[in-house]
């Protein structure tokens, strides 16, 4: 029981968040058993809710990465430089016309971009002899604010208005999504997924201890290489669709390592689909609080997954189990 | 664009003249005026006016740049800003004299006689309201189309909607089409999601062409969703129409009334 709850709460908050929005859809049972049987509905709101489900998983699934690889609690896509990279490589792409926002070309230029910006964490961060947690972070949020402040100059200087805002990029929203441009997201959550699931016993023993892991027979820096790209498919693609949304790769890891424990196979799982539990949910609130306003969504996340990760801590000190 | 315009010319009170409203210009070129134009805002942007320095930065007026023009008369309007650069000016002993800005076909002919006060051209005013008047006169359409005028800020993630006091209301109401937005919504824009603007369903979406461009043109409009679901948008049937012209309500307004007229049948689907 205690397995499925996060899927029985995801189902459930599917369905409410495709029952609700800023139109009523009569009949609502009825046009969901005929596809396209209602334009509103499934041209506008299923693809949008499918979309919040897809990133959702993503975003958690690659915070799950991140932790693991660097075997530090507050590592995130975010914090990494992963997503303020991502949103560079697809702003950068767009604004010069190769691509267009959602499309496939645009979550490549994004995961690279994302790849580029974790890399130089990395780097940069392993600089002075072994990569310590506490480096790492602080030399992610330098690297993220670098890209960031790149993503502002090059959309300032787009004069393309598809490149979007800086507030898309920032925060995050949903309300363009249109059907095709869940494809491409959903290729790049697939093969982070996978990816995450094939290294996930050899993130167990990282959680020891470098060291450990090592004697362990495991190959530490080819372990870490993978949850890098990884992690920056997953993020990359989410963020090239949607832009940054914040917190989840930090809350949805979490709480799934609260509930589930510390094995990285059922963390994969739990955190997807706590992450995509969430987004959901922080979605169908933005676009209906302040109506007929919608939230970029990263407000939403950060509103409900901040008091989630401080009453975790408070309820639980040692959150993280493995340190 | 056509606009209606006296043949004969006469004299005038003021002699260098900065136009700092929206439409200003048109009507005093219509009233043979525009000898006396010596400056001018950003959205003036007719291209007789091309030689004339233009004084604001964005839609922000520059003190320096209107006095170093020295002249007699600067024309503003409710929306000229800040109001610090207009004090500046009128300290500096420039006359200042604000017109009414105009949103209603009805308001056209009080701006024109405002204008022409304040150049000392009323008796050619009469005249041209007269004309004005004569061509505002129009043939209805051959159906009645919901339209929604829709401004278009390409980034953002709502529509905004025309609604009532828009302008658009007022020309879409003349030709006979019935304006969505305008029948649901008091306020002159309003805030609009993907799935409201669907529920809509307009047979003809109409923008302004910055607008336009601002979504990447026709193409990049009908993909947006809520856009794609309207009546509108499965048969492209989408009008732009010039920024300065659109809402400008001056002489060129019976003209574009025509246009409008046309594009309206051609897109009947």
């Amino acid at each position: 029981m205690k397995k499925s709850l996060p899927f029985i709460f995801l189902s459930c908050a599917f369905f409410i968040s495709l029952s609700i929005g800023a139109t009523q859809i009569a009949d609502f049972w009825t046009a969901l058993i005929n596809p396209g049987s209602n334009e509103i509905l499934w041209q506008i709101r299923v693809p949008r809710v499918t979309a919040a489900v897809i990133v959702g998983a993503a975003l958690g699934v690659a915070g799950l990465l991140a932790q693991g690889a660097c075997n530090n609690a507050v590592a995130e896509p975010a914090i990494l430089g992963t997503s303020a990279g991502a949103a560079f490589g697809a702003v950068l792409a767009i604004s010069v016309g190769l691509v267009e926002v959602g499309t496939v070309g645009a979550i490549f230029c994004g995961t690279l971009g994302a790849l580029l910006a974790t890399s130089l964490t990395f780097k940069l961060a392993a600089l002075r002899g072994a990569l310590s947690s506490f480096t790492l972070i602080i030399v992610g949020i330098a690297v993220s604010a670098i890209f960031t402040s790149f993503v502002g100059i090059a959309s300032a200087m787009a004069s393309r208005a598809e490149a979007r805002s800086i507030s898309f990029w920032s925060f995050g929203s949903l309300a363009l999504i249109t059907s095709e441009n869940l494809i491409g997201v959903s290729i790049t959550t697939t093969i982070g997924v996978a990816i995450a699931w094939r290294i996930a016993p050899f993130l167990d023993r990282l959680s020891l201890g470098d060291a450990t892991a090592f004697h362990l027979g495991t190959d530490v820096s080819r372990i870490r290489l993978l949850a890098l790209i990884g992690l920056s498919i997953a993020a990359g693609g989410a963020v090239s669709t949607v832009g940054s949304i914040a917190f989840i790769g930090l809350a949805a890891p979490h709480i799934a390592r609260f509930i589930y424990g510390p094995s990285h196979r059922q963390l994969v799982v739990h955190s997807a689909v706590i992450g995509a539990l969430i987004v959901v949910v922080a979605d169908t609130v933005s676009r209906t609080i302040a109506q007929p306003n919608e939230l970029p969504i990263g407000l939403a996340t950060a509103l409900l997954g901040a008091p989630v990760l401080i009453a975790l801590v408070a309820v639980k000190n040692n959150v993280w189990r493995t340190q | 664009m056509r606009s209606i315009s006296l043949s004969t010319s006469g004299s005038f009170t003021a002699s260098r003249v900065v136009v700092l409203a929206n439409g200003v210009a048109e009507i005093m070129q219509s009233l043979n005026a525009q000898s006396i134009i010596v400056g001018r805002d950003i959205s003036s942007s007719e291209d007789s006016l091309s030689q004339i320095p233009i004084v604001t930065s964005g839609h922000q007026v520059l003190a320096e740049k209107v006095i170093a023009l020295k002249p007699d008369l600067v024309i503003i309007d409710a929306s000229t800003g800040p109001q610090s650069a207009i004090d500046l000016i009128r300290s500096s002993g420039v006359t200042v004299v604000k017109t009414p800005e105009s949103w209603r076909l009805g308001d056209i002919s009080v701006k024109v006689r405002a204008v022409a006060a304040a150049i000392g051209a009323q008796s050619q005013a009469e005249q041209l309201v007269q004309q004005i008047d004569q061509s505002l006169v129009t043939s209805q359409l051959s159906w009645s189309p919901h339209v929604a005028f829709l401004y278009l800020r390409g980034t953002s993630s709502v529509y905004l909607i025309g609604g009532s006091g828009s302008g658009a209301d007022s020309l879409l109401a003349a030709l006979g089409a019935i304006d969505v937005g305008a029948k649901e919504l008091d306020r002159p824009f309003n805030a609009l999601t993907a799935e409201s603007l669907a529920q809509l369903n307009p047979d003809v979406i109409m923008v302004m062409s910055k607008g336009l461009e601002s979504v990447g043109g026709v193409k990049g409009l009908l993909k947006l969703p809520g856009v794609a679901q309207t009546k509108a948008g499965k048969n492209s049937a989408i009008i732009d129409v010039d920024d300065s012209l659109l809402l400008s309500f001056g002489t060129r307004t019976p003209s574009l009334l025509q246009v409008l007229a046309k594009a309206l049948e051609q897109v009947r689907g």
